[in-house]
């Protein structure tokens, strides 16, 4: 069964639409790159995945279990299957925070049972940071290492389903490419959405392809077979453009 | 004969040293590339080359601008230098254009500081047309009357380069011009840069941390790490050869995303 079932989904701001009858699934342990430029809906289709917007119509599946946003109860239920990762690790992260508060704050709010330090310092193994940071600020880290604590934030109660937005595109070549590897790791582990306009940390990343053009779906699967023989004209100017080395 | 001929820079800020020791040259009609990731010193290096570093910023050596030295000029002096000698282009247009004023009288204005600069007399508006077809924006009558939030990031962008245009400078200083824009765009921008600078024999200092950006429009680069040049020469020959281990790390990763998008079966 989908881990993740979009069906028919649209969604509008006011009069605008946004998304237009939006349809994709993915299966528990695959990785899911959502690309397209700005305007294209990627990221409002990840904040109704993540359930912080309704459809206007159509709905989102997880797990079989529909994204209801107006009931808290199943809301607060939903937040252990599902965590995010968003673009800036500066604004990310409460500055006064010490990591220990900031790494352990899902499990505070999930009301996780269990030794918290321990969990926490779990997490931070996990995404390659010392675990002994923990009663280190912020400001004490660079821009990777501080995704990388948002990381560990998102991975600490163990979701089934992570979802990043654009949560490479602020880093610098070298350590972009160092959390790409990160991911592909966190990917083996369970389901990633990956939104990026990036097409080059997408096709190194995720083993599926959905390319959004302003709201609608253009074109959806393996991410091989579309680099390889892109069908819709969009999905083939997006390839074009991405510069490439000289040979 | 140089246009640019930095020497010996050095910036310096609360005794921290940001830039060391950067030398490079740059000559009429020439296109260099400054590559590095954030905090390099990239960008300190194209304001300094403007005379526009932020008082915090002390600067050793010498810079030459056409045949003036900026390091230490008067405002006056460095204002005859700006436009004429040098115009820049920066990453984000958006902070580059007056939000309250409409995008003809915002063009208009280098155009006429130019024609004040020459003692000539023109036609502002069929300039600014001319100056708008030349960056290839469409429909030039609805975007004169334009703000600037009511037309799109490229097209800003393209905006922001007619009014670096504008006083026909002989240095285009484009800083980042294309990290904000959607890839599309960025491919529309960079063929357009690269057909203005070849048509109005200008030479271009392009600064980006993106290596194969750099490729498509210039042809030699200085790369930066931590305020230090690592390593200088032509394109084609650093980025099939590079010596430094800096470069090699950037030149592998550029390659490992190029590799994934060819998906070899």
């Amino acid at each position: 069964m989908s881990l993740l079932r979009v069906e028919n989904v649209s969604f509008a701001y006011g009069r605008r639409p946004t998304l237009t009858d939006v349809s994709l699934t993915l299966d528990p342990g695959r990785s899911l790159g959502l690309v397209g430029e700005s305007g294209s809906g990627k990221t409002t289709l990840l904040r109704l995945i993540l359930g912080l917007e309704r459809p206007v119509s159509g709905r989102i599946l997880v797990d079989g279990t529909p994204v209801e946003p107006r009931n808290a109860a199943a809301m607060r239920a939903y937040r252990r299957t599902v965590q995010a990762v968003f673009q800036d690790p500066y604004s990310s992260l409460d500055p006064r925070q010490p990591v220990r508060r900031i790494v352990s704050e899902p499990l505070r709010a999930l009301k996780i049972e269990g030794d918290h330090t321990a969990l926490v310092r779990g997490a931070l193994s996990g995404v390659g940071l010392d675990p002994d940071i923990l009663d280190r600020l912020p400001h004490e880290f660079s821009g990777g290492q501080r995704q990388r604590i948002a990381i560990a934030r998102a991975i600490v109660a163990r979701p089934r389903l992570l979802l990043a937005d654009e949560a490479v595109s602020a880093l610098d070549l070298g350590t972009r490419i160092r959390i790409i590897e990160l991911f592909q790791t966190l990917a083996t582990q369970m389901t990633l959405v990956f939104v990026s306009h990036d097409l080059g940390a997408v096709a190194a990343l995720c083993d599926e392809l959905a390319i959004l053009e302003k709201g609608r779906l253009v074109e959806a699967g393996p991410t091989r077979k579309i680099l390889q023989s892109p069908q819709h004209p969009y999905t083939q100017q997006l390839l074009g453009s991405v510069p490439r080395m000289p040979a | 004969m140089t246009l640019l001929s930095i020497d010996n820079l050095t910036l310096t800020a609360a005794g921290q040293p940001l830039v060391t020791n950067l030398s490079f040259n740059l000559a009429p009609g020439e296109r260099l590339g400054l590559i590095g990731e954030s905090g390099s010193g990239k960008s300190l290096t194209a304001l300094a080359s403007i005379g526009l570093l932020p008082p915090a910023i002390t600067a050793t050596g010498s810079i030459t601008l056409g045949d003036t030295e900026v390091l230490g000029a008067p405002e006056r002096t460095l204002n005859r230098l700006r436009g004429a000698v040098a115009a820049t282009v920066f990453q984000e247009p958006l902070t580059a254009l007056d939000p309250l004023m409409k995008i003809g009288r915002q063009v208009a204005e280098p155009l006429a500081r130019r024609a004040h600069r020459d003692g000539a007399s023109i036609d502002l508006n069929r300039e600014v047309t001319a100056l708008l077809e030349a960056v290839a924006l469409p429909d030039p009558g609805r975007i004169i009357s334009a703000y600037p939030h009511e037309i799109s990031g490229g097209q800003r962008q393209r905006i922001a380069i007619a009014m670096a245009l504008a006083c026909r400078p002989q240095l285009l200083i484009a800083d980042e011009p294309t990290t904000a824009l959607d890839v599309t765009t960025q491919a529309d921008i960079l063929t357009l840069l690269d057909r203005l600078v070849r048509e109005r024999n200008m030479a271009l200092l392009f600064i980006s941390h993106d290596l194969p950006v750099v490729a498509k429009v210039v042809d030699r680069v200085v790369v930066l790490q931590r305020g230090e040049a690592v390593e200088a020469g032509a394109v084609a020959g650093i980025f099939a050869a590079p010596a430094h281990p800096y470069t090699q790390s950037l030149v592998a990763a550029a390659r490992r995303f190029d590799a994934a998008l060819e998906a070899a079966p």
